[in-house]
């Protein structure tokens, strides 16, 4: 159990007082790897866990090292876990990021090795000084988190509007929000932690007269009440990069979805995601209890809670001096603040001497020192002075739990990086920094970067920055810039940081195997030394160099070029990382990795429904696709002396044998329809079918194929005229046209129009000997032969209900198709059932229409070969096994669509006896099926009219590279009487 | 074949029930996930009309020739009531006309008539599903599947959006309210009759998780 390592020491590290964000009177329960605790609501996960003293995390990916909590922010690279509530699970979450909640789950991923104590076997040796070189190759990665779980989760979106996208809620982004609404913009303003306010907060500040907590309440009360502002804590803005705008991943506390994602349509962003506290790099400076200065902070003062009993604090800038005011303020312990700086002049050195607190200026932390205690927490430091030649003097053992570190700085400016910003390096503050130009987004927005993002050194800088670029986006949405000036801050004085990048050990750890520059990848100073001996000579190279998927975070990148360029004699300025490959970002890197797991899964489309689908479904029809639409493909009976349901084979015979002898009715009202009227109609419509349409007398139809401008078959069609300049046309779905848009541009600059109607009706089509037995029991009309014959049409009642009814049967044979309004379609299908029951009337489904249509010698529904089909030099012809008494070579597959053929494999056709490379076939097969009239298997074919005879016999070669004989016959298998069809295969 | 059913049947066919079925049949009217009530709408009348809009003198001739409308057809993009017509200007060559079912065929004549030809006007009540959305999440819950600007400054009374919800092509407007109603945000939405259900389906399980709190697509702040 992961939980043993903490009994010992599992006892409150809350303070009496303090903690800006917690409610004392709200105590939360919550389960770490199953075992209950409890904190405030306002408290991190994070900051609960510390509050018990429970620092350690997990062991390492790659070394098994002890780690522990080492951050409060976003980088955070080792308290990662699982997060569940009761709706759902989140992977691999900072436990920095993790808003507490009643009843919160988390879970160490790989909490199995430390039940296994596997950190100790694995982290001995090295603790040991064994060298560990080249076990980037040897050691198999820990498997990544369940990032596809996550990206296919609960996802919820939401599109949203905004002249201006502020990231970062800190003091920068609030001014930057501020001076943009005051100009009279929308403003969102999204923050990725659970507070707004950022470093100020937590560090206590006074903004102007005020306390910063104060400043903070003030102005984000003033932006919530603005009617053109919105805030939403807890979302993490990860990519800038898509044209449809920036993306925000919002994880709301509660209630809501897990995570909904923002597609943010702004004009401006003004990034303003502030900075990350750099790690110095000594022996040892990973161990638990070791964390930024600023977290401790943090922890401090947002939560009441010390990391430690007594802390030691090393820094190579003033934030040491900080937060050993904050924690002696505070009560805690203070075991010395180390500085390798010998005389630095800042007030707030001055102010800790006052204080009497154990400065220990020109020296360094030049090894941590893991207690005995369970969890591997540090227990001393050793403090050595530094001497100008660069190496130590004697050191000597202090005793602390816990090591509070600074090296100075760095902008979180991964999404600038992302969007394609370089940057440059600021001597001063010893960091890089972005290029100050705005950048341009592919959604049409303009990128500029605001406070200690683009490198605010001060907590003034930081907000007049934010000011300033609030004020030029609105200067760029051609708004007048309200008149607005940052609050005015006591000046104090400050020293700079001094480059101190790997610190100097003893000899018995100079070897940099254990000096850390960053946790989440396991990655040593040594490690770096030995990769620079190659042509590394940039962040991406050295990316590469190190095989990692993506750019080193912020918390460490620049450490990590430091020692490159000292590894290489380089400059430091000329590394400069630039673009997406070079600014790193943990969290950042690990949301894109959500991104594109989710944008491979498959687009959604919706599904169409019929008015009879609920009665296809009541009478236990296999249901599948048509196109969008569900539709049924066949009704199973039972069958059978024991009343077992039919097979789908058995189901389709049936309903073909139906369709041909008795009466059969099909759902075809997936079939669109459009209207085509004006004098240039007629013309337009000869043009686009094969056959000619405006010599149709009024009230009669025509079955064709609708061809493209270059001649080729679209899809086959039914054209109608009913009157002078009105036709119109009914065609299945195809995947070779868009009919609307078809339409619409045939009659765009034409003396006619065109006009959708194929949601408003509904087509049922009754086919069989008996389907006009069973339509005079529907209709008072007079549909016998002489008064409706072929291709008519009338207009008429059916089942009390206006209709129009069409003398048409693409399949064969005698049918009808009944048009009626879709709001009316349900109640006739139902009558036709009741007035048909004792014609034995059939439900038809799409497989069987198929095989009705395959036998005419028609494509079936969506296999025509466009571009071939009837036209040019190809003709469609029937096919038929040389000898009858074979295995049925074609059929099986299409017969009912479920069989193992591919339809994409294209069955060619040879001549016989000459070649069979496909440049050499003469033809190709379209449809096959198995024939219930026929009773023996059959397909149809296009082949080259000019190298094709009919009655000839061709070579097919089949899935499995065999060929077979077969004849060319004439397509139509089943002998009609229904001529008009014929134009069809006149060509 | 648009007259009404009832008055014209015959004895026989009377023995049928020709009932009709609207795209929600057997569908609960109003579902409230949280924060949104979702109505739908029972048969509506509506009338496509395709004409070439952008021909000022036939958009005028069009207007006159609408039973019960008055003034200048709506701009593109735009909607416009008037004594219980609706009119949806969708592009430079739809317009659709909402109405009382019964009215319908005499408005689709009526235009016919007056064109011979260069006016299409199709009965398409049948063809579309209508539904509503009360209350003041409305506005965010359409935002949650479609890339429109839901905001009141961006999108309001008098304008209509052709958008993808679910992906189903849905146009969204404010139908005119009476006054006792108008203390409450509606919106309506039409789509193809065929994804009616997808529709409701897509609001149902989107409001289901709940709106954003704070009226995140800027509702008004009182």
């Amino acid at each position: 159990m992961a939980a043993l390592f903490f009994k010992s020491e599992d006892v409150s590290y809350r303070l009496g007082t303090g903690g800006a964000l917690i409610d004392r009177d709200k105590p939360v329960a919550f389960f770490l790897n199953g075992e209950s605790l409890m904190g405030f609501q306002g408290d991190t996960l994070a900051s609960a866990l510390l509050a018990h003293g429970r620092i350690f995390c997990a062991p390492s990916v790659r070394y098994g090292r002890p780690r522990g909590i080492y951050t409060s922010c976003i980088e955070e690279p080792n308290a990662i876990f699982d997060i569940e509530d009761k709706r759902g699970r989140l992977s691999a979450r900072p436990a920095t990021m993790t808003p507490l909640r009643p009843g919160l789950k988390a879970w160490a991923p790989n909490a199995p090795a430390a039940n296994a104590g596997g950190f100790r076997r694995a982290a001995a040796p090295l603790l040991d000084g064994a060298s560990f070189g080249g076990l980037r190759q040897t050691v198999a990665p820990t498997p990544a988190p369940d990032a596809t779980a996550e990206a296919l989760g609960a996802e919820e979106e939401l599109n949203f509007f905004a002249d201006v996208l502020v990231i970062g809620g800190g003091v920068a982004g609030i001014s930057a929000a501020k001076a943009a609404v005051a100009s009279g913009a929308r403003v969102l303003l999204v923050e990725a932690g659970g507070y707004f306010g950022g470093r100020a907060l937590g560090d206590g500040d006074k903004i102007g007269r005020l306390h910063a907590a104060t400043w903070i309440d003030k102005e984000i009360s003033a932006l919530r009440e603005a009617p053109e502002a919105a805030l939403r804590l807890n979302a993490e803005a990860i990519s800038l990069t898509g044209a449809e705008g920036a993306l925000i991943l919002e994880r709301p506390a509660s209630p809501g979805p897990l995570r909904r994602l923002w597609r943010v349509k702004a004009r401006r962003v003004v990034l303003a995601t502030g900075a990350i506290e750099r790690p110095l790099a000594f022996a040892n400076n990973d161990l638990p209890g070791v964390m930024t200065a600023s977290a401790m902070r943090d922890y401090l003062g947002l939560y009441g809670v010390e990391v430690g009993r007594r802390v030691a604090i090393f820094a190579n800038n003033d934030d040491g001096y900080l937060t050993a005011i904050r924690l002696a303020e505070a009560g805690v312990e203070v075991a010395a603040v180390v500085d390798p700086r010998p005389d630095p002049q800042s007030a707030l050195a001055e102010h800790a001497a006052e204080m009497g607190l154990p400065l220990r200026k020109g020296s360094v932390v030049g090894r941590a020192v893991a207690s005995r205690a369970p969890g591997g927490r540090i227990g001393s430091v050793e403090i050595a002075p530094l001497r100008a030649s660069g190496r130590l003097g004697g050191a000597e053992n202090t005793a602390c739990d816990a090591l509070a570190i600074s090296g100075g700085w760095s902008p979180l400016s991964a999404l600038f990086g992302e969007a394609g910003g370089a940057s440059v390096w600021d001597e001063e503050a010893l960091t890089f920094k972005p290029e100050p130009e705005a950048i341009d987004l592919p959604f049409g927005a303009s990128l500029e970067v605001a406070g200690s993002a683009a490198g605010a050194q001060s907590l003034g800088e930081a907000l007049s920055s934010g000011l300033g670029a609030g004020k030029s986006a609105a200067k760029a949405l051609g708004l007048s810039p309200a008149r607005l000036s940052a609050p005015k801050l006591e000046a104090q004085k400050t020293d700079a940081a001094t480059a101190h990048w790997i610190i100097p050990s003893a000899p018995d750890c100079a070897d940099g195997e254990r000096h850390f520059v960053d946790l989440a990848e396991d990655l040593t100073v040594a490690e770096l030394e030995r990769t620079a001996r190659g042509s590394v000579d940039s962040a991406a190279a050295l990316r590469k160099a190190l095989g990692l998927s993506r750019p080193l975070g912020a918390i460490s990148q620049t450490l990590a070029l430091a020692v490159l360029a000292d590894a290489r004699g380089a400059d430091l300025a000329d590394l400069a990382p630039s673009g997406a490959a070079g600014l790193g970002g943990a969290a950042v890197s690990q949301s894109r990795a959500l991104l594109e797991t989710a944008a491979k899964s498959a687009a959604f489309t919706a599904e169409r429904l019929s008015p009879i689908t609920a009665w296809h479904e009541a009478r236990g029809a296999q249901m599948g696709k048509l196109g969008a639409w569900r539709a049924p493909l066949h009704y199973p009976r039972q069958s059978g002396p024991e009343g077992e349901m039919e097979d789908a084979e058995e189901a389709v015979i049936r309903e073909v044998r139906s369709a041909r002898h008795g009466v059969a009715a099909y759902d075809a009202t997936h079939l669109n329809r459009h209207v085509l009227a004006g004098p240039a109609a007629g013309d337009l419509l000869d043009a686009v079918f094969a056959e000619p349409v405006s010599v149709l007398p009024i009230g009669r139809s025509l079955v064709g194929l609708l061809r493209s401008e270059k001649g080729e078959g679209l899809c086959e069609a039914v054209a109608s005229r009913l009157g002078e300049c009105r036709f119109e046309i009914t065609a299945a779905d195809s995947a070779h046209v868009d009919l609307g848009g078809f339409w619409a541009e045939k009659v765009s600059g034409r003396d006619a129009l065109s006009a959708d109607i194929s949601e408003s009706w509904s087509t049922i089509a009754v086919m069989g000997a008996k389907s006009r037995l069973m339509l005079e029991r529907l209709t008072e009309a007079d549909v016998s032969e002489e008064a409706l014959a072929p291709v008519q049409g009338m207009e008429a009642r059916v089942a009390a209900c206006p209709a129009r009814i069409m003398r048409l049967a693409p399949a064969g044979g005698l049918g009808f198709e009944i048009v009626v309004p879709s709001s009316l379609a349900l109640s006739v299908w139902e009558d036709l059932f009741a007035v048909g029951e004792t014609l034995g009337v059939t439900p038809l489904g799409a497989a069987a229409i198929d095989v009705l249509r395959i036998e005419r010698g028609r494509p079936a529904g969506g296999a025509e070969a466009a571009g071939t089909t009837g036209l040019g030099d190809t003709v469609l012809v029937g096919l038929e096994p040389q000898d009858p008494e074979e295995t049925p070579p074609v059929g099986a597959e299409l017969f009912l669509g479920d069989g193992d053929s591919d339809p994409a494999i294209i069955r060619w056709l040879f001549s016989a006896g000459g070649e069979t490379g496909e440049d050499s076939a003469v033809g190709s097969v379209t449809s096959s099926c198995w024939s219930p009239t026929l009773g023996r298997a059959i397909a149809l074919a296009t082949v080259d009219r000019e190298r094709v005879e009919p009655g000839e016999t061709v070579h097919l070669r089949d899935q499995a590279g065999r060929l077979e004989r077969m004849r060319i016959v004439a397509p139509q298998f089943v002998d009609l009487t229904e001529q008009h069809l014929d134009g069809w295969r006149s060509h | 074949m648009s007259e009404r059913i009832e008055d014209v049947l015959s004895e026989v066919e009377r023995a049928y029930s020709a009932e009709a079925r609207g795209p929600f049949a057997g569908v609960a009217p109003q579902s409230e996930p949280h924060g949104v009530r979702i109505e739908t709408l029972g048969h509506r009348g509506v009338v496509l009309i395709a004409a070439d809009l952008s021909d000022a003198d036939a958009a005028h001739k069009l207007a006159e020739a609408m039973p019960g409308w008055s003034g200048p057809l709506p701009e593109l993009g735009a909607t416009g009531s008037h004594q219980g017509v609706t009119l949806l200007r969708l592009d430079d060559k739809r317009l659709l006309a909402l109405l009382n079912y019964t009215e319908t065929a005499a408005f689709t004549a009526a235009v016919a008539a007056s064109f011979e030809g260069a006016a299409l006007a199709e009965p398409v009540s049948d063809g579309y599903a209508m539904l509503r959305l009360h209350g003041d999440g409305a506005r965010e819950l359409i935002a949650k599947g479609a890339a429109v600007d839901m905001h009141p400054a961006a999108f309001s009374a008098g304008e209509l959006r052709r958008i993808k919800l679910g992906a189903v092509d849905v146009i969204l407007h404010f139908p005119p309210v009476a006054s006792a109603q108008a203390d409450s945000e509606m919106i309506e939405l039409l789509c193809p009759r065929s994804l009616a259900i997808s529709l409701l389906g897509w609001l149902r399980r989107a409001g289901g998780r709940g709106v954003a709190p704070n009226a995140i697509v800027a509702q008004p702040k009182t």
